[in-house]
């Protein structure tokens, strides 16, 4: 494409707020190539690997309480990626 | 049971009539191959799930609502909040007429996934429109100044900068039903959106316009499942060879026609509506819209056989002037709009000169005369000392000073006898790929042509409760507000420029 860069970047935008916080301090802790960016009224999760994985166990072990994946999508703002919604995890991929 | 088992039940349910024919049981046909392809719906919600989903933001949204009316969290800043008089005004009416393309969506696009996400959809653009309306409510209420709020829903569809929203949405509810979530899905809510309701809630919040911020964030929690339904149509079609020239031909179009819409929109309200900036309109889109969208997720159609938009370098270098031509237009027109103007000072100009070099050599003069417009006493009416409007757009509804006024790319056609006027090739080769669908649009000028600009703004109805005293002011804490009489002194007459060169 002419003037544009491919972009392989793959990220998920959480509204900003404490569970927003839990989960991102998860996925730093469980991968070492996700960056956190705050950015006031959201917070985004970005990795420059091929896929990010929200995984619904493992947040609601963090959150104390169960998280189902109706709770992530309500606080999921928007992606950059291919989204795939599943039973227990949520998966934003750089190919669809 | 796994989602996925039982959506493959849930989709079992469909059945095809055996009284009426395929054709018959859609309100509308495509011209596009989208019958008996096999769709992937990522999000595969169901309508309990779904309902559960909106409850639970909705009772997350109303919470933070019901705070903020309870609590005070300090006066958000004059420029936002005026600004948004125009931006929610505009923004309701685009979700509705996203609420009846979905409708005709869901009543034309054969396979079953596609059927229900537009449908869900279609909710989705109702609760929107009901969110935004429902911060109109809460800033009538509380806003020192609330008149221009109270007629947004009304001004959305009459004054003369929502033109070019109108025409889009115009545009897409009355395209091919596929070609419309091309338009909306693909360039709407994948390329643009994300900017507006995400880039733009950080505005909102610095601002002190907490209502908003938390109000485009909920709406682009059901925006990410619109882009995935965008997804699901385009890779369906990408199934069937025939469409790819087809989809081209739609890619071409709407990617020019959304960025200068809603690109103009972002553009305007990114750089000119804000007091606190940390990135330029520019580089926001630069890095939402080309980087995340043309590099992230167009690139990717290149496979597909997908060429890249012809205008794409224009899009791009027109970034550079875009917010400064748009602002120039809205805030010279001043009078006929329905909320309070916020000139340019010291410190805008220097953070423009930063961020936009030749800032001040191209735009300085005007904002210089605007200054000197804006006493009701001397009588001076910015949009007669700079001799009017220019012409507008058949197509786009911009007036035709785009890129840069100094440099507009603006040309004229006849067409059976009648004239009509573009800003650009990519308006003009989409109108005359279509020229029934643009040629009836009504612009400024087709309304108001011969009459005095006092009475305009009356039949607009943008006067305050007292029936002389403009809603639109040229500052924002004027020592006098501007009224009828004071625009009626002024005598501008709407005359309608002489076309541009045909070509």
């Amino acid at each position: 494409m002419s003037t544009i860069k491919a972009n392989h970047t793959v990220s998920a935008k959480l509204m900003g707020g404490e569970e927003a916080g839990i989960i991102c301090d998860l996925m730093e802790e469980l991968y070492e190539h996700v960056d956190i960016i705050d950015s006031g009224s959201y917070v985004s999760i970005e990795t420059q690997q091929e896929e990010l994985i929200f995984d619904m166990e493992e947040i609601a072990e963090v959150m104390g309480h169960s998280y189902s994946v109706s709770n992530f999508l309500s606080i999921l703002a928007t992606y950059k990626g291919f989204i795939e919604v599943n039973d227990d995890n949520v998966v934003i991929r750089d190919n669809g | 049971m796994k989602i996925s088992e039982a959506y493959d039940r849930v989709k079992a349910i469909d059945w095809e009539p055996s009284y009426i024919t395929p054709e018959q049981k859609t309100v509308e046909t495509t011209k596009f191959h989208i019958h008996g392809t096999k769709p992937n719906d990522p999000f595969k919600t169901f309508v309990r799930e779904y309902c559960e989903q909106e409850q639970e933001k909705d009772d997350r949204h109303y919470a933070l609502l019901e705070a903020a009316a309870r609590l005070n969290t300090g006066e958000p800043d004059a420029r936002w909040m005026e600004g948004m008089k125009f931006g929610l005004s505009n923004l309701v009416g685009v979700e509705y007429a996203a609420a009846r393309a979905m409708g005709r969506m869901a009543r034309t696009v054969a396979p079953v996934e596609l059927r229900q996400g537009y449908m869900m959809q279609m909710l989705d653009e109702m609760r929107h429109s009901n969110l935004e309306m429902n911060v109109i409510r809460h800033h009538m209420r509380s806003w020192k100044d609330p008149v221009g709020f109270d007629v947004a829903a009304k001004a959305g569809a009459s004054s003369v900068g929502s033109s070019i929203f109108r025409s889009m949405v115009e545009d897409l509810i009355t395209s091919d039903p596929v070609e419309t979530s091309i338009g909306l899905q693909v360039f709407v809510e994948t390329a643009y959106t994300n900017l507006f309701f995400v880039g733009l809630s950080s505005h909102a919040s610095a601002h002190g316009d907490d209502m908003l911020a938390s109000t485009l964030l909920t709406i682009q929690s059901d925006e990410a499942r619109h882009m995935a339904n965008g997804w699901s149509t385009l890779s369906s079609l990408l199934q069937d060879d025939r469409n790819i020239p087809m989809i081209q031909k739609a890619m071409d179009k709407w990617s020019w026609r959304i960025h200068c819409s809603f690109g103009l929109g972002n553009m305007l309200f990114g750089d000119y509506f804000v007091r606190k900036r940390t990135e330029s309109a520019k580089e926001m889109t630069m890095r939402w819209v080309f980087d995340d969208f043309y590099g992230g997720f167009y690139q990717k159609l290149e496979k597909f056989g997908i060429k890249p938009p012809p205008h794409l370098d224009e899009m791009i270098s027109d970034l550079d002037w875009m917010s400064h031509s748009a602002a120039i237009y809205i805030f010279g027109a001043w009078p006929t709009f329905f909320h309070r103007y916020d000139g340019l000072n010291d410190d805008d100009f220097e953070w423009f000169e930063k961020k936009y070099p030749g800032f001040y050599e191209h735009f300085g003069g005007f904002w210089e005369a605007y200054g000197k417009c804006t006493d009701p006493e001397e009588g001076k009416l910015i949009l007669k000392e700079m001799g009017g409007l220019p012409n507008f757009c058949q197509v786009c509804q911009r007036p035709t000073i785009f890129p840069r006024p100094d440099i507009s790319q603006q040309r004229a056609i006849k067409l059976k006898d009648q004239t009509f006027i573009f800003c650009s090739d990519g308006c003009q080769e989409i109108f005359l790929e279509e020229p029934n669908h643009y040629v009836g649009f009504k612009n400024f000028y087709d309304l108001y042509e011969g009459k005095e600009l006092s009475e305009i703004i009356q039949e607009l109805g943008f006067v305050r409760a007292d029936g002389k005293t403009l809603m639109a002011q040229p500052e924002l804490e004027p020592k006098r507000l501007w009224t009828l009489d004071d625009v009626r002194k002024a005598n501008y007459i709407v005359e309608r420029p002489q076309p541009p060169a045909f070509r």
